[in-house]
């Protein structure tokens, strides 16, 4: 451990902002994997770092060309609610970005994207 | 229309206003249990946590247009307004609600006269209902409701905004006091208070530290949100250096030249707790990801 790892963590425990620092909640596990390439997924399930609020959080998919791909909008998962989930057509080879947004319960947001590719 | 740079300006404000007068209600609260001041300040204690706890009432539906906006991306009125209720349907948006409904009660409890000891349990009841809120409006919510992590971040917001809310409240106090026995007594009882209230801050700031990082505080360095936290840290440490002058002062003989120089120092601390909460509002509005 350095000293400025030392410096930050007696910096957040004095002032207790490590709560704020993780109050963010993010892509932890991706299927389609992200940068993964492989076959063509039936849907794109992304589970959060902490809970999301499903209603306005949520999952989009583009291909190559920036279009969007499927009508499907994404949900929650019942009794999962760190989990969301998007139903998509049958994809064809190619590059797609999954774009994703969540809100965690203490109200803030976040937004990304990744990349997946269908063979 | 607001931008993102008025959204951020009103969420800061938002909180601070709430967080400064938050300190100030249990700071004032926590001055009775002193038992040394004359009973000529209770008025002014009680009216003190009535304005204060009416600033936080205000500040709720001022927090709930940001939240919205924040989680909408919506920028004028008109698409803000249909928006309230999905997001008072959501932890951040309900939680708003009694947050609200226990600043009023407070605000009424500390303004309407009754006698002294009810007046007291009714203003304490209430504020111990709003912290709890409070603490169940941040991150800490992420584990659920009555959850061990929102016990640690109670304790951590009372025992800060006790520290903040006892210089802020006694350095108007001590100035106005004649008598510098009285000044020291009321000195020694903020020192004891400031004391235990740190060292809660530092146990219940470790363990949310330990749970918080996951192990992994090099993943947050190199953004701006750790600049800003570095800012706020040599502010704590300032603040920190002159209670330790008051309290090396008040180890000396209480004569008018030691209490007036309690005094500077209690103001110059003061002063340096608003910028620590106005700091941490902000803190609380930026991203570590920036």
């Amino acid at each position: 451990m350095n000293l400025k790892t030392c410096v930050l963590g007696l910096a957040m425990t004095v002032t207790a902002y490590v709560p704020m620092a993780m109050a963010h909640a993010h892509p932890k596990v991706m299927l389609p994997a992200a940068d993964s390439a492989g076959p063509a997924p039936a849907k794109v399930v992304v589970t959060f770092s902490e809970p999301v609020e499903a209603k306005f959080s949520s999952l989009a998919l583009t291909d190559e060309k920036g279009t969007t791909v499927g009508t499907e909008k994404s949900a929650g998962v019942a009794g999962d609610p760190k989990t969301l989930t998007l139903a998509v057509p049958k994809l064809t080879p190619g590059d797609y970005l999954v774009h994703w947004v969540s809100v965690a319960p203490d109200g803030h947001k976040m937004q990304g994207e990744y990349k997946f590719t269908v063979k | 229309m607001l931008s993102e740079g008025q959204l951020l300006a009103l969420h800061v404000l938002a909180n601070g206003v709430a967080d400064v007068a938050f300190s100030l209600s249990l700071g004032a609260l926590a001055a009775f249990t002193w038992k040394t001041l004359p009973a000529a300040y209770d008025r002014k204690l009680f009216l003190l946590i009535g304005l204060a706890a009416l600033l936080i009432a205000a500040a709720q539906p001022v927090q709930l247009v940001v939240l919205t906006a924040g989680m909408t991306g919506a920028a004028s009125v008109a698409e803000l307004t249909p928006q309230f209720r999905d997001v008072l349907s959501t932890h951040a948006g309900w939680i708003l609600l009694p947050q609200a409904l226990a600043a009023a009660l407070a605000a009424t409890a500390a303004l309407i006269p009754s006698p002294r000891r009810l007046r007291l349990t009714l203003v304490a009841v209430s504020l111990l209902a709003l912290s709890v809120f409070r603490s169940a409006s941040g991150h800490a919510a992420s584990d659920g409701n009555y959850s061990l992590r929102e016990l640690a971040q109670w304790i951590h917001l009372v025992a800060t905004a006790v520290w903040a809310g006892g210089v802020l409240v006694s350095a108007r106090l001590l100035a106005s006091l004649r008598d510098t026995r009285l000044q020291h007594a009321n000195g020694e009882r903020l020192s004891l208070q400031s004391t235990t209230a740190i060292v809660l801050i530092v146990l219940s700031g470790t363990w949310n530290t330990w749970v918080g990082v996951d192990g992994d505080i090099q993943g947050t360095l190199h953004t701006r949100w750790v600049l800003l936290l570095g800012i706020k840290l040599s502010f704590v440490l300032a603040a920190l250096a002159l209670g330790a002058t008051n309290r090396r002062t008040l180890q000396q003989q209480p004569t008018e030249q030691t209490m007036r120089r309690l005094s500077v120092t209690l103001r110059a601390e003061a002063a340096l707790m608003l910028v620590i909460l106005l700091l941490s509002a902000w803190l609380a509005s930026v991203s570590p990801a920036a």
